[in-house]
Order: C-alpha cells, then structure tokens, then sequence
C-alpha cells in the first residue's frame, strides 16, 4: 500500500488525466446507444420466434408423417384410399382450380390481417409512447 | 454521503437493474448506461487516443455487456466486470492498430531515482511541463495508458485495476512506477 499512496502523489498526472470536455460523451450518445439495443432485442426476439415456429412446424410435419407411416404398416387402414372415398362420395371435383382459389383467398385473408395488426400494433406504440 | 456507501448504493443500483433488463424490461438498461458511460468513455479515449473510435468502442462495450448480461454471476463488483469488457475491448483494438511503441533501453530505468521522478510529477505550476507529460503519455502502450487511466482517471483501488486487467496486484504497482520512470526518459528526450 506504501507503493500506492506515493504513486498517488503525482500531481502532474493527477491534473492531466482528469476527466475534461474531451473526455465526455456526446449529449445524444446514450439515447443513441437505447435506440440500438432496443432495435437489437427486437431483432433477437423476432429470430427467437422464427426458430420457434421452425421447430414446432418441422416436429408437426415429423409427428404427422409417423402417424401416417404407422397406419400404413402396422394397420390395414390406407390413407389414400379413405381421401378418395371421402372426395368421390363428396362429389369434389377433380379440376384443382378451386382448391388454388381457396388456397389463394386464405393467403389473401392471412396477408391482410397480418397488415392490419401490424398497422394497429405500430398505432398503438406511437400513442403510448407520447 | 461518503465513498463507500456510495459505492454500495450503486451495486445496489446496479444489481436492481440487472435484474429488471434480465426480467425483459430493456429500459432498465439506461439506468446502467447513465452510470458507466461516460467513466468507461473517459478511460477508453485516454487509451486509443481518438474520440471517434472510443465512441464506437464504448457502443460495443455496452452492446457486450447487454448481451452477455446472464453471464455475470455477481463474483465481483459489476463496475470491475464492465472495466474488465471495456479494457479487453480497447486492448484489442490497439493490437489491431500496430502503433510504433519507443524503444527505451532496460539500465535507464535502473539509472533513475524515485526521488527525480516525484520531483518531476510533483510539479504543476509549469503548464509546458504538463504539455510535455501529454504529449509523453501519448506514446506509451495500449496497457500503460489503460493502467495510467484506470489509476489517476477513475481512481480505481489497485485491487480492481488487478482484477481488471488480469495481472496480480504487485505487477501493477510494479508497472505503474515503470510508467513514471519511462514518462520521465520519454519527457526528457523532448526538446523543450
């Protein structure tokens, strides 16, 4: 400790390495610095969701084709069979025209509530913020 | 209000807020920033010598230290944790920069007495004196500056700097009276 308190009797050092103007941060820097760590967990979250949705659509799509393969091994149950039983007693057509329309109007319907979310999610923010 | 319990309503302070950003409140973080920003700013430029670059190293720094929040465990003082981030982040931009160091032969250390040094260092009246040791300072390496500023900037205990910088406590004090010796050879070949 003797080594530390004649050490800290270097006046010239002490005055030179005060902190001064030039060692002060901009008046915008942590407000900066908020915005990007904002935007960073924001970014991280939306990776998070998408691996979520990855894993849970890849362990669905994986648990489906299992069911399927064990009803077609181990039962005399044929999926095929059954969906062209159900599709010719329901009279569906063949032409798959109607199928991409239907497919095609829910794709349309899904993009438009994610729009208007979306525009109520940012209305909503920009009233509570101010 | 003393300087340790100062210190003690900062960790305080700081454990709080650790808490909340840990919990997802994001803004929490500002609590830390306004704390730390500019001591960790102030130490960084004295180190790289640019305020451009010690602003974008402070900005990494405390992008380091949100991410990497979960990993501090609260086995030291969460300012020693933020310094530690801070003084590896500056040390390996100065590697990076590859500055010409002067080349100070080992028997002038030994040539020199510690009363010539405090003699010099004691002095403050002379401001040609204090250009001399800034212009000195600025030629020393990444790990001498940070030292220098660790120790007269932000006061640090020699205990933290240890802890901060890796090295043990004797090798510190070793170092900074070094320090003092080489800013005296590197002062002298100045042309006054």
């Amino acid at each position: 400790m003797k080594e530390t308190k004649e050490i800290k009797k270097d006046e010239a050092l002490i005055r030179l390495m005060q902190p001064n103007a030039d060692t002060r941060l901009p008046f915008m820097f942590n407000e900066q610095l908020m915005k990007r760590i904002e935007a960073e967990t924001k970014r991280k979250a939306r990776i998070n969701t998408f691996w979520q949705y990855a894993s849970v659509s890849v362990i669905s799509i994986a648990l489906i084709i299992g069911t399927i393969k064990l009803l077609f091994l181990y039962t005399s149950f044929n999926l095929i069979h059954k969906l062209e039983y159900i599709f010719n007693s329901a009279f569906i057509s063949p032409d798959l025209k109607i199928y991409t329309f239907i497919g095609g109007c829910i794709l349309i319907l899904l993009y438009l509530d994610h729009t208007m979310r979306r525009r109520y999610e940012a209305r909503h923010t920009k009233d509570s913020g101010s | 209000m003393d300087f340790a319990s100062k210190g003690k309503m900062d960790a305080n302070n700081d454990l709080y807020n650790i808490k909340k950003v840990l919990e997802g409140d994001t803004a929490a973080f500002s609590g830390i920033l306004q704390r730390y920003s500019n001591r960790i700013f102030a130490v960084i430029v004295r180190i790289v010598g640019c305020r451009e670059d010690a602003e974008e190293l402070t900005q990494d720094v405390f992008m380091k230290v949100f991410s990497s929040l979960k990993q501090y465990k609260g086995n030291s003082e969460f300012s020693t944790w933020i310094y530690r981030i801070a003084y590896n982040t500056a040390m390996s931009y100065t590697r990076k920069q590859r500055k010409e160091i002067p080349y100070i032969d080992e028997s002038l250390y030994e040539n020199i007495s510690e009363e010539e040094v405090d003699a010099l260092f004691n002095r403050t009246d002379n401001s040609e004196k204090i250009e001399q040791l800034e212009q000195s300072v600025a030629r020393l390496t990444g790990e001498e500056k940070a030292l220098l500023s660790l120790f007269y900037t932000d006061m640090r205990p020699i205990n933290e700097i240890a802890k901060i910088t890796g090295l043990t406590e004797t090798n510190v004090k070793t170092k900074l009276h070094r320090i003092r010796k080489k800013l005296y050879i590197i002062m002298s070949e100045i042309p006054a």
